[in-house]
Protein backbone atom coordinates (compact mmCIF):
# COMPACT_ATOMS: atom_id res chain seq x y z
CA UNK A 1 0.00 0.00 0.00
CA UNK A 2 2.58 2.55 0.96
CA UNK A 3 4.70 1.40 -2.14
CA UNK A 4 1.21 2.54 -4.18
CA UNK A 5 0.97 5.95 -2.74
CA UNK A 6 4.55 6.63 -3.30
CA UNK A 7 4.33 5.29 -6.93
CA UNK A 8 1.33 7.09 -7.54
CA UNK A 9 2.92 10.36 -6.61
CA UNK A 10 6.20 9.55 -8.41
CA UNK A 11 3.48 9.04 -11.24
CA UNK A 12 1.28 12.69 -10.46
CA UNK A 13 4.96 14.75 -9.78
CA UNK A 14 5.55 13.46 -13.82
CA UNK A 15 2.14 14.93 -15.34
CA UNK A 16 2.88 18.33 -14.72
CA UNK A 17 2.57 18.96 -18.06
CA UNK A 18 -0.88 19.98 -17.38
CA UNK A 19 0.08 23.48 -15.13
CA UNK A 20 3.18 23.55 -16.12
CA UNK A 21 5.63 24.25 -19.28
CA UNK A 22 9.12 23.01 -19.43
CA UNK A 23 11.22 25.76 -18.59
CA UNK A 24 13.58 26.64 -21.41
CA UNK A 25 17.63 27.35 -20.34
CA UNK A 26 18.57 31.10 -20.14
CA UNK A 27 20.67 32.72 -22.74
CA UNK A 28 22.74 34.62 -20.19
CA UNK A 29 25.53 36.70 -21.06
CA UNK A 30 28.68 34.30 -19.42
CA UNK A 31 28.76 34.11 -15.65
CA UNK A 32 29.51 37.04 -14.15
CA UNK A 33 33.00 35.73 -12.98
CA UNK A 34 34.37 35.62 -17.06
CA UNK A 35 37.31 37.62 -16.83
CA UNK A 36 37.63 40.19 -19.69
CA UNK A 37 40.52 38.47 -21.36
CA UNK A 38 42.71 40.16 -23.22
CA UNK A 39 40.09 43.37 -23.35
CA UNK A 40 42.19 46.53 -23.65
CA UNK A 41 40.64 49.98 -22.38
CA UNK A 42 42.38 52.72 -23.86
CA UNK A 43 43.06 55.81 -22.09
CA UNK A 44 41.33 58.65 -24.18
CA UNK A 45 41.97 62.18 -24.88
CA UNK A 46 38.63 64.16 -23.73
CA UNK A 47 39.30 65.75 -26.92
CA UNK A 48 36.25 64.59 -29.07
CA UNK A 49 37.25 67.46 -32.05
CA UNK A 50 41.16 65.73 -33.64
CA UNK A 51 43.89 68.06 -33.37
CA UNK A 52 46.58 66.15 -32.77
CA UNK A 53 47.79 62.69 -33.10
CA UNK A 54 47.19 61.48 -29.17
CA UNK A 55 43.02 62.53 -30.07
CA UNK A 56 42.58 59.60 -32.01
CA UNK A 57 42.96 57.93 -29.26
CA UNK A 58 39.55 56.08 -27.60
CA UNK A 59 36.61 54.63 -28.88
CA UNK A 60 34.95 55.89 -32.40
CA UNK A 61 31.18 54.25 -32.54
CA UNK A 62 28.92 54.17 -35.28
CA UNK A 63 27.32 51.95 -37.72
CA UNK A 64 29.25 49.30 -39.18
CA UNK A 65 26.45 49.16 -42.91
CA UNK A 66 27.18 46.17 -45.42
CA UNK A 67 28.42 47.74 -48.85
CA UNK A 68 26.13 46.41 -51.20
CA UNK A 69 24.00 48.38 -53.83
CA UNK A 70 20.76 49.33 -52.64
CA UNK A 71 19.38 46.78 -54.65
CA UNK A 72 21.20 44.15 -53.20
CA UNK A 73 19.93 45.07 -49.49
CA UNK A 74 18.63 42.06 -47.80
CA UNK A 75 16.34 43.29 -44.73
CA UNK A 76 15.44 41.42 -42.19
CA UNK A 77 11.59 42.48 -40.40
CA UNK A 78 12.29 43.83 -36.79
CA UNK A 79 9.03 44.18 -36.34
CA UNK A 80 5.25 45.75 -37.94
CA UNK A 81 7.10 48.65 -39.21
CA UNK A 82 10.52 48.50 -38.67
CA UNK A 83 14.03 46.27 -40.44
CA UNK A 84 16.84 46.00 -39.66
CA UNK A 85 19.59 45.93 -42.83
CA UNK A 86 22.50 44.08 -41.78
CA UNK A 87 24.06 47.25 -40.04
CA UNK A 88 25.77 46.64 -36.28
CA UNK A 89 27.15 48.75 -34.23
CA UNK A 90 30.47 48.88 -34.04
CA UNK A 91 33.37 50.30 -31.24
CA UNK A 92 36.54 51.13 -33.30
CA UNK A 93 39.70 51.24 -30.61
CA UNK A 94 42.36 53.29 -31.05
CA UNK A 95 44.25 52.05 -28.21
CA UNK A 96 48.12 53.45 -28.98
CA UNK A 97 51.22 54.07 -31.17
CA UNK A 98 54.17 53.23 -32.01
CA UNK A 99 55.96 56.18 -33.94
CA UNK A 100 53.88 55.29 -37.59
CA UNK A 101 52.44 52.32 -36.07
CA UNK A 102 48.90 51.96 -34.86
CA UNK A 103 47.59 49.50 -32.16
CA UNK A 104 44.03 49.48 -31.37
CA UNK A 105 40.70 46.85 -31.37
CA UNK A 106 37.00 46.62 -32.99
CA UNK A 107 33.93 45.26 -30.73
CA UNK A 108 31.16 44.56 -32.80
CA UNK A 109 28.38 41.61 -32.68
CA UNK A 110 30.13 40.19 -29.82
CA UNK A 111 33.48 40.03 -31.41
CA UNK A 112 36.09 41.20 -30.19
CA UNK A 113 38.95 41.62 -32.58
CA UNK A 114 42.76 43.72 -32.18
CA UNK A 115 44.28 45.11 -35.16
CA UNK A 116 47.66 46.84 -35.71
CA UNK A 117 48.90 48.67 -39.23
CA UNK A 118 50.67 52.07 -40.36
CA UNK A 119 48.78 55.60 -39.65
CA UNK A 120 50.07 58.55 -42.05
CA UNK A 121 49.21 62.36 -41.80
CA UNK A 122 49.58 65.37 -43.74
CA UNK A 123 47.98 68.79 -44.29
CA UNK A 124 44.54 67.20 -44.52
CA UNK A 125 44.23 64.69 -41.43
CA UNK A 126 45.21 61.40 -40.43
CA UNK A 127 44.84 58.04 -43.08
CA UNK A 128 45.46 54.26 -42.04
CA UNK A 129 45.12 50.95 -43.40
CA UNK A 130 44.96 48.33 -40.09
CA UNK A 131 44.75 44.52 -40.38
CA UNK A 132 42.66 42.01 -37.69
CA UNK A 133 45.07 39.29 -37.26
CA UNK A 134 43.56 36.45 -39.88
CA UNK A 135 42.96 33.08 -37.84
CA UNK A 136 39.37 34.56 -37.47
CA UNK A 137 36.93 33.87 -40.36
CA UNK A 138 35.41 37.17 -39.84
CA UNK A 139 38.72 39.14 -39.80
CA UNK A 140 39.49 41.60 -42.47
CA UNK A 141 41.48 44.92 -42.71
CA UNK A 142 39.95 48.75 -42.55
CA UNK A 143 41.07 51.71 -44.30
CA UNK A 144 40.19 55.05 -43.04
CA UNK A 145 41.06 58.36 -41.96
CA UNK A 146 40.27 61.23 -39.89
CA UNK A 147 40.20 64.67 -41.35
CA UNK A 148 41.69 67.22 -38.82
CA UNK A 149 39.90 69.57 -37.11
CA UNK A 150 36.75 67.29 -37.34
CA UNK A 151 35.15 64.65 -35.66
CA UNK A 152 34.58 62.05 -37.68
CA UNK A 153 36.23 58.81 -38.50
CA UNK A 154 35.49 57.36 -41.91
CA UNK A 155 36.30 54.59 -43.95
CA UNK A 156 35.90 51.00 -45.37
CA UNK A 157 36.15 47.25 -44.14
CA UNK A 158 37.25 44.02 -46.06
CA UNK A 159 36.91 40.58 -44.90
CA UNK A 160 39.90 38.34 -45.64
CA UNK A 161 37.52 35.53 -46.70
CA UNK A 162 34.14 35.88 -48.81
CA UNK A 163 31.76 36.19 -46.09
CA UNK A 164 28.20 36.90 -47.07
CA UNK A 165 28.90 40.36 -46.50
CA UNK A 166 32.42 41.12 -47.60
CA UNK A 167 32.29 45.01 -47.59
CA UNK A 168 31.37 47.47 -45.16
CA UNK A 169 31.46 50.96 -44.59
CA UNK A 170 31.33 53.46 -41.46
CA UNK A 171 31.58 56.74 -40.40
CA UNK A 172 32.29 56.61 -36.92
CA UNK A 173 32.30 59.48 -34.12
CA UNK A 174 34.23 59.97 -30.94
CA UNK A 175 33.11 58.32 -27.83
CA UNK A 176 33.91 58.48 -24.34
CA UNK A 177 31.98 55.26 -22.83
CA UNK A 178 31.45 55.77 -18.68
CA UNK A 179 28.81 53.86 -17.12
CA UNK A 180 25.46 55.26 -16.32
CA UNK A 181 23.06 53.69 -14.43
CA UNK A 182 20.62 56.41 -15.15
CA UNK A 183 20.53 55.60 -18.96
CA UNK A 184 16.73 54.87 -19.98
CA UNK A 185 15.60 52.41 -22.99
CA UNK A 186 13.64 53.78 -25.69
CA UNK A 187 11.34 52.54 -28.11
CA UNK A 188 10.34 48.84 -27.94
CA UNK A 189 11.46 45.75 -28.62
CA UNK A 190 9.49 43.15 -31.00
CA UNK A 191 10.19 39.98 -32.63
CA UNK A 192 11.65 39.70 -36.03
CA UNK A 193 9.44 37.97 -37.82
CA UNK A 194 6.16 36.36 -36.49
CA UNK A 195 5.99 32.41 -37.83
CA UNK A 196 4.76 29.47 -35.84
CA UNK A 197 7.20 27.05 -34.05
CA UNK A 198 7.76 24.36 -36.45
CA UNK A 199 7.06 20.95 -34.99
CA UNK A 200 10.82 20.00 -35.88
CA UNK A 201 11.47 22.98 -32.97
CA UNK A 202 8.35 21.85 -31.15
CA UNK A 203 9.37 18.40 -30.63
CA UNK A 204 12.97 16.48 -30.49
CA UNK A 205 15.23 16.28 -33.06
CA UNK A 206 15.52 13.22 -35.10
CA UNK A 207 18.28 11.10 -34.90
CA UNK A 208 19.10 8.66 -38.16
CA UNK A 209 21.71 6.56 -37.10
CA UNK A 210 24.94 7.28 -38.50
CA UNK A 211 24.06 10.69 -39.63
CA UNK A 212 23.86 14.04 -38.07
CA UNK A 213 20.48 15.40 -37.26
CA UNK A 214 20.18 17.33 -40.76
CA UNK A 215 16.79 18.64 -40.73
CA UNK A 216 18.04 22.13 -41.95
CA UNK A 217 20.93 22.64 -44.28
CA UNK A 218 23.97 24.26 -43.60
CA UNK A 219 22.89 26.95 -45.75
CA UNK A 220 19.92 27.66 -43.48
CA UNK A 221 21.47 27.28 -39.66
CA UNK A 222 24.23 30.05 -41.16
CA UNK A 223 21.87 32.33 -42.36
CA UNK A 224 19.63 32.18 -39.02
CA UNK A 225 23.14 32.35 -36.80
CA UNK A 226 24.24 34.81 -38.88
CA UNK A 227 27.24 33.43 -40.12
CA UNK A 228 29.48 32.02 -43.37
CA UNK A 229 28.03 28.96 -44.44
CA UNK A 230 31.97 28.05 -44.59
CA UNK A 231 32.11 28.46 -40.66
CA UNK A 232 30.05 25.66 -40.71
CA UNK A 233 31.39 21.96 -40.52
CA UNK A 234 30.25 18.28 -39.34
CA UNK A 235 31.98 18.88 -36.14
CA UNK A 236 30.20 22.12 -35.05
CA UNK A 237 26.57 21.83 -36.59
CA UNK A 238 25.09 19.93 -33.86
CA UNK A 239 26.19 22.37 -31.18
CA UNK A 240 25.18 25.10 -33.48
CA UNK A 241 21.88 23.50 -34.32
CA UNK A 242 21.08 22.97 -30.75
CA UNK A 243 22.03 26.86 -29.93
CA UNK A 244 19.79 27.76 -32.80
CA UNK A 245 16.85 25.74 -31.59
CA UNK A 246 17.48 26.92 -27.98
CA UNK A 247 17.38 30.48 -29.45
CA UNK A 248 14.06 29.32 -31.14
CA UNK A 249 12.49 28.12 -28.22
CA UNK A 250 13.24 31.04 -26.02
CA UNK A 251 12.09 33.48 -28.71
CA UNK A 252 9.39 31.56 -30.24
CA UNK A 253 6.06 33.27 -28.49
CA UNK A 254 3.17 35.30 -29.43
CA UNK A 255 3.32 37.39 -26.50
CA UNK A 256 6.92 38.09 -26.92
CA UNK A 257 6.73 42.12 -27.48
CA UNK A 258 7.76 44.94 -24.82
CA UNK A 259 5.01 47.11 -23.17
CA UNK A 260 5.14 50.71 -22.78
CA UNK A 261 5.92 50.02 -19.15
CA UNK A 262 9.30 49.09 -20.41
CA UNK A 263 10.34 52.79 -20.66
CA UNK A 264 9.73 54.11 -17.54
CA UNK A 265 11.72 51.29 -15.75
CA UNK A 266 14.96 51.40 -14.56
CA UNK A 267 17.06 48.19 -13.80
CA UNK A 268 20.35 49.38 -12.91
CA UNK A 269 19.82 53.16 -10.69
CA UNK A 270 17.83 51.64 -8.11
CA UNK A 271 16.13 48.29 -6.60
CA UNK A 272 13.05 47.24 -8.59
CA UNK A 273 10.00 46.49 -6.79
CA UNK A 274 7.67 43.03 -6.75
CA UNK A 275 4.70 45.78 -7.81
CA UNK A 276 6.74 47.03 -10.15
CA UNK A 277 7.58 44.24 -12.11
CA UNK A 278 4.85 41.80 -11.46
CA UNK A 279 2.73 43.35 -14.62
CA UNK A 280 5.45 42.95 -16.89
CA UNK A 281 6.00 40.53 -20.19
CA UNK A 282 8.28 38.17 -20.25
CA UNK A 283 9.62 40.07 -23.11
CA UNK A 284 9.47 43.44 -20.84
CA UNK A 285 11.24 41.34 -17.88
CA UNK A 286 13.74 39.63 -20.67
CA UNK A 287 14.56 43.35 -21.86
CA UNK A 288 15.26 45.16 -18.89
CA UNK A 289 17.75 42.58 -17.70
CA UNK A 290 19.70 42.57 -20.60
CA UNK A 291 19.39 46.45 -20.25
CA UNK A 292 22.00 45.97 -17.17
CA UNK A 293 24.53 44.87 -19.13
CA UNK A 294 23.92 47.07 -21.67
CA UNK A 295 24.77 49.82 -19.79
CA UNK A 296 28.13 47.82 -19.11
CA UNK A 297 28.73 48.12 -22.21
CA UNK A 298 28.58 44.32 -23.00
CA UNK A 299 28.04 43.35 -26.84
CA UNK A 300 25.26 40.92 -27.79
CA UNK A 301 25.76 37.92 -29.79
CA UNK A 302 21.58 37.46 -30.30
CA UNK A 303 20.77 39.35 -33.07
CA UNK A 304 17.43 40.40 -31.70
CA UNK A 305 19.25 42.02 -28.53
CA UNK A 306 22.29 43.20 -30.75
CA UNK A 307 19.38 45.59 -33.00
CA UNK A 308 17.57 46.92 -29.93
CA UNK A 309 20.47 47.95 -27.92
CA UNK A 310 22.46 49.26 -30.83
CA UNK A 311 19.52 51.83 -31.32
CA UNK A 312 19.88 52.98 -28.04
CA UNK A 313 22.10 56.26 -28.29
CA UNK A 314 23.37 55.52 -24.81
CA UNK A 315 24.58 52.44 -25.65
CA UNK A 316 28.66 51.69 -27.07
CA UNK A 317 29.28 47.95 -27.35
CA UNK A 318 33.01 47.56 -25.57
CA UNK A 319 32.97 44.16 -23.86
CA UNK A 320 32.33 40.55 -25.70
CA UNK A 321 32.33 39.09 -21.82
CA UNK A 322 30.36 40.56 -19.84
CA UNK A 323 32.02 42.53 -16.98
CA UNK A 324 31.98 41.43 -13.31
CA UNK A 325 31.74 44.77 -11.44
CA UNK A 326 27.56 44.98 -11.69
CA UNK A 327 26.25 46.71 -8.78
CA UNK A 328 24.75 45.32 -5.78
CA UNK A 329 21.79 46.66 -6.96
CA UNK A 330 21.74 45.28 -10.52
CA UNK A 331 22.62 41.89 -9.18
CA UNK A 332 19.83 41.80 -7.34
CA UNK A 333 17.32 43.38 -9.64
CA UNK A 334 19.04 40.47 -12.40
CA UNK A 335 18.10 38.03 -9.78
CA UNK A 336 14.70 39.37 -9.72
CA UNK A 337 13.92 39.47 -13.01
CA UNK A 338 14.68 35.98 -13.52
CA UNK A 339 12.07 34.64 -10.86
CA UNK A 340 9.81 36.26 -12.95
CA UNK A 341 10.73 35.53 -16.39
CA UNK A 342 10.89 31.75 -15.00
CA UNK A 343 7.47 32.39 -13.65
CA UNK A 344 6.15 34.09 -16.70
CA UNK A 345 7.65 31.14 -18.43
CA UNK A 346 6.51 28.70 -16.85
CA UNK A 347 2.81 29.40 -15.75
CA UNK A 348 1.81 32.54 -17.60
CA UNK A 349 -0.47 30.19 -19.79
CA UNK A 350 -1.14 27.63 -17.96
CA UNK A 351 -4.00 26.02 -15.98
CA UNK A 352 -3.36 28.11 -12.62
CA UNK A 353 -3.17 31.02 -10.00
CA UNK A 354 -0.38 33.58 -11.11
CA UNK B 1 -32.42 11.35 -17.39
CA UNK B 2 -30.74 14.66 -18.59
CA UNK B 3 -30.02 15.41 -15.23
CA UNK B 4 -28.40 12.62 -14.48
CA UNK B 5 -26.08 12.95 -17.91
CA UNK B 6 -25.37 16.49 -16.80
CA UNK B 7 -24.52 15.03 -12.98
CA UNK B 8 -21.94 13.03 -15.02
CA UNK B 9 -20.54 15.22 -16.75
CA UNK B 10 -19.92 18.05 -13.89
CA UNK B 11 -18.79 14.83 -12.00
CA UNK B 12 -16.26 13.97 -14.62
CA UNK B 13 -15.28 17.60 -14.91
CA UNK B 14 -14.73 17.74 -10.94
CA UNK B 15 -12.35 14.80 -11.20
CA UNK B 16 -10.51 16.06 -13.85
CA UNK B 17 -9.93 19.49 -12.41
CA UNK B 18 -9.14 18.38 -9.01
CA UNK B 19 -6.51 16.26 -9.97
CA UNK B 20 -4.70 19.61 -11.70
CA UNK B 21 -5.59 21.03 -8.60
CA UNK B 22 -3.59 17.98 -6.72
CA UNK B 23 -0.92 18.49 -9.42
CA UNK B 24 -0.35 22.15 -8.17
CA UNK B 25 -0.31 20.84 -4.48
CA UNK B 26 2.14 18.35 -5.11
CA UNK B 27 4.23 20.91 -6.85
CA UNK B 28 5.00 22.09 -3.27
CA UNK B 29 6.11 18.40 -2.14
CA UNK B 30 9.02 18.62 -0.60
CA UNK B 31 8.66 21.98 0.25
CA UNK B 32 10.18 24.81 -1.23
CA UNK B 33 9.34 28.10 -1.04
CA UNK B 34 10.63 28.86 -4.18
CA UNK B 35 8.47 26.18 -6.07
CA UNK B 36 5.94 27.87 -8.25
CA UNK B 37 3.67 30.50 -6.72
CA UNK B 38 6.10 31.13 -3.92
CA UNK B 39 9.01 32.27 -6.31
CA UNK B 40 7.40 35.25 -7.18
CA UNK B 41 6.29 35.74 -2.96
CA UNK B 42 9.15 37.14 -2.41
CA UNK B 43 8.66 40.06 0.49
CA UNK B 44 5.72 37.70 1.96
CA UNK B 45 7.77 34.16 2.35
CA UNK B 46 10.06 36.25 4.65
CA UNK B 47 7.25 36.83 7.38
CA UNK B 48 7.09 34.51 10.13
CA UNK B 49 3.60 33.18 9.75
CA UNK B 50 2.55 33.84 6.01
CA UNK B 51 4.48 30.00 4.94
CA UNK B 52 2.76 28.08 7.87
CA UNK B 53 -0.89 29.67 6.76
CA UNK B 54 0.34 28.82 2.92
CA UNK B 55 0.85 24.84 3.75
CA UNK B 56 -2.25 24.61 5.71
CA UNK B 57 -4.15 26.39 2.92
CA UNK B 58 -2.87 24.49 0.41
CA UNK B 59 -2.71 21.05 2.02
CA UNK B 60 -6.34 21.37 3.41
CA UNK B 61 -8.42 23.42 0.50
CA UNK B 62 -7.94 20.13 -2.02
CA UNK B 63 -10.19 17.69 0.36
CA UNK B 64 -12.71 20.09 0.01
CA UNK B 65 -13.23 19.72 -3.32
CA UNK B 66 -13.99 15.86 -2.54
CA UNK B 67 -17.34 16.91 -0.84
CA UNK B 68 -18.71 17.52 -4.70
CA UNK B 69 -18.60 13.65 -5.47
CA UNK B 70 -20.92 12.88 -2.27
CA UNK B 71 -22.38 15.30 -0.41
CA UNK B 72 -24.82 16.31 -2.83
CA UNK B 73 -25.86 12.57 -3.74
CA UNK B 74 -29.51 12.19 -2.74
CA UNK B 75 -28.95 8.71 -2.56
CA UNK B 76 -26.27 8.43 0.07
CA UNK B 77 -27.65 11.50 1.86
CA UNK B 78 -30.69 9.53 2.51
CA UNK B 79 -29.39 6.03 2.63
CA UNK B 80 -26.58 6.42 4.07
CA UNK B 81 -27.20 9.32 6.29
CA UNK B 82 -23.87 8.85 8.22
CA UNK B 83 -21.67 8.99 5.17
CA UNK B 84 -23.72 12.89 4.54
CA UNK B 85 -23.17 13.52 8.15
CA UNK B 86 -19.66 12.62 8.77
CA UNK B 87 -17.96 13.47 5.59
CA UNK B 88 -20.21 17.00 5.76
CA UNK B 89 -18.70 17.87 9.66
CA UNK B 90 -15.55 16.23 7.97
CA UNK B 91 -16.03 19.48 5.48
CA UNK B 92 -17.22 22.39 7.61
CA UNK B 93 -14.27 21.80 9.86
CA UNK B 94 -11.96 21.85 7.54
CA UNK B 95 -12.69 24.59 6.34
CA UNK B 96 -13.87 26.84 9.35
CA UNK B 97 -10.51 25.74 11.39
CA UNK B 98 -7.96 25.41 8.47
CA UNK B 99 -8.54 26.49 4.91
CA UNK B 100 -10.73 29.43 5.18
CA UNK B 101 -8.94 31.36 8.14
CA UNK B 102 -5.26 30.39 6.03
CA UNK B 103 -7.48 31.77 3.07
CA UNK B 104 -8.01 35.10 4.78
CA UNK B 105 -4.17 35.38 5.40
CA UNK B 106 -3.12 34.83 2.27
CA UNK B 107 -5.60 36.89 0.54
CA UNK B 108 -4.53 39.63 2.80
CA UNK B 109 -1.29 39.24 0.85
CA UNK B 110 -2.60 39.09 -2.20
CA UNK B 111 -0.24 39.84 -5.43
CA UNK B 112 -1.98 42.77 -7.54
CA UNK B 113 -2.79 45.24 -4.75
CA UNK B 114 -6.15 46.42 -3.19
CA UNK B 115 -8.32 45.18 -6.40
CA UNK B 116 -7.28 41.51 -5.90
CA UNK B 117 -6.57 41.73 -2.00
CA UNK B 118 -10.82 42.97 -1.43
CA UNK B 119 -11.78 39.93 -3.70
CA UNK B 120 -10.15 37.33 -2.02
CA UNK B 121 -11.25 38.96 1.28
CA UNK B 122 -15.12 38.77 0.35
CA UNK B 123 -14.30 35.50 -0.92
CA UNK B 124 -12.80 34.01 2.10
CA UNK B 125 -16.03 36.12 4.41
CA UNK B 126 -18.15 34.95 2.21
CA UNK B 127 -17.16 31.51 2.36
CA UNK B 128 -17.18 31.13 6.12
CA UNK B 129 -20.54 32.66 6.24
CA UNK B 130 -21.89 30.71 3.66
CA UNK B 131 -20.54 27.68 5.79
CA UNK B 132 -21.70 28.86 9.52
CA UNK B 133 -25.46 29.69 7.77
CA UNK B 134 -25.03 25.90 6.42
CA UNK B 135 -23.93 24.59 9.77
CA UNK B 136 -26.71 26.07 11.76
CA UNK B 137 -29.65 25.10 9.50
CA UNK B 138 -28.48 21.61 9.74
CA UNK B 139 -28.63 21.53 13.15
CA UNK B 140 -31.90 23.40 13.02
CA UNK B 141 -32.81 20.47 10.56
CA UNK B 142 -34.12 23.30 7.93
CA UNK B 143 -32.70 20.83 5.33
CA UNK B 144 -33.64 23.43 2.33
CA UNK B 145 -32.23 26.45 3.65
CA UNK B 146 -29.18 23.75 4.65
CA UNK B 147 -29.14 22.79 1.00
CA UNK B 148 -29.01 26.22 -0.51
CA UNK B 149 -26.42 27.28 1.97
CA UNK B 150 -24.37 24.48 1.16
CA UNK B 151 -25.00 24.88 -2.68
CA UNK B 152 -22.99 28.47 -2.38
CA UNK B 153 -20.45 27.24 0.28
CA UNK B 154 -19.33 24.85 -2.13
CA UNK B 155 -19.62 27.30 -5.34
CA UNK B 156 -17.20 29.84 -3.55
CA UNK B 157 -14.81 26.61 -3.03
CA UNK B 158 -15.00 25.66 -6.63
CA UNK B 159 -13.64 29.16 -7.17
CA UNK B 160 -10.22 27.32 -6.51
CA UNK B 161 -10.84 25.66 -9.94
CA UNK B 162 -12.84 28.22 -11.95
CA UNK B 163 -10.61 31.03 -11.08
CA UNK B 164 -8.00 29.16 -12.75
CA UNK B 165 -9.72 28.22 -15.49
CA UNK B 166 -10.67 31.79 -16.19
CA UNK B 167 -6.81 32.60 -16.15
CA UNK B 168 -6.69 29.63 -18.76
CA UNK B 169 -9.36 31.20 -21.26
CA UNK B 170 -8.67 34.51 -20.93
CA UNK B 171 -4.69 34.21 -21.58
CA UNK B 172 -5.70 31.90 -24.29
CA UNK B 173 -8.25 34.86 -25.53
CA UNK B 174 -6.49 37.94 -25.04
CA UNK B 175 -3.14 37.50 -23.38
CA UNK B 176 -3.51 40.12 -21.36
CA UNK B 177 -0.46 41.25 -19.36
CA UNK B 178 -0.09 38.97 -16.06
CA UNK B 179 -1.41 41.37 -13.30
CA UNK B 180 -3.96 42.43 -15.06
CA UNK B 181 -5.10 39.00 -15.94
CA UNK B 182 -4.80 37.95 -11.81
CA UNK B 183 -6.84 41.09 -10.88
CA UNK B 184 -9.64 39.95 -12.88
CA UNK B 185 -9.81 36.27 -12.24
CA UNK B 186 -9.69 37.07 -8.64
CA UNK B 187 -13.46 38.50 -9.19
CA UNK B 188 -14.57 36.13 -11.80
CA UNK B 189 -13.52 33.18 -10.25
CA UNK B 190 -15.89 33.21 -7.58
CA UNK B 191 -18.79 36.14 -8.86
CA UNK B 192 -19.45 33.74 -11.54
CA UNK B 193 -20.26 30.68 -9.38
CA UNK B 194 -21.84 32.66 -7.06
CA UNK B 195 -24.84 33.92 -9.50
CA UNK B 196 -24.76 30.04 -10.66
CA UNK B 197 -25.33 29.13 -7.33
CA UNK B 198 -27.81 31.65 -7.11
CA UNK B 199 -29.51 30.26 -10.26
CA UNK B 200 -29.71 26.47 -9.25
CA UNK B 201 -31.13 27.52 -5.70
CA UNK B 202 -33.92 29.30 -7.78
CA UNK B 203 -34.95 26.78 -9.86
CA UNK B 204 -34.95 24.33 -7.19
CA UNK B 205 -37.11 26.35 -4.88
CA UNK B 206 -39.65 26.99 -8.34
CA UNK B 207 -39.62 23.25 -9.52
CA UNK B 208 -40.64 22.76 -5.71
Amino acid sequence: MKNLVLLSIVFLGACTSAIKDSKSEKDEPASESVELMGEYRPEPTENLVIHAKEDLIGYWVGWFVPDVEDSLREYKATGEWLRWDGSNKINVSIDSFIEDSVFGHSVVANNYQTFKGIIKSDKNGFSAIVYEPGADKHDGMFEFEIPSNDSILKGTWEAYKDLKTKFRRYSLSKRIFKYDASNMLSGGYVDWEKFKVPDWIAGDTIDLPGEPDLIMTKEELANNMDMDVSEINDDNYQDLFDEFVKWEREYYSEYFATTGQLNDLNSSARLLTQAEVENLTKADLYVLRNSIYARHGYSFRKRQLRAYFDKQDWYIPVHANIKSDLTEIEKKNIQLLLKYEEHAEEYYDEFGRG
Amino acid sequence: MKSKILNGFFLLGLAYFSYLLLLISLQYIPFSSDAAFLRIKIDEVKLPYYLPFFKVHVFTSFFLLLAGFTQFSTRIRTKYTYVHRYLGWTYIVILLVFSAPSGLVLGYHANGGWTSQSAFLILGILWIYTTIQALRYALKKNWTKHRNFMIRSYALTLSAVSLRLFKYIIVFTWHPLPMDTYRIVAWLGWVVNIIIAEIIIHKKARAN
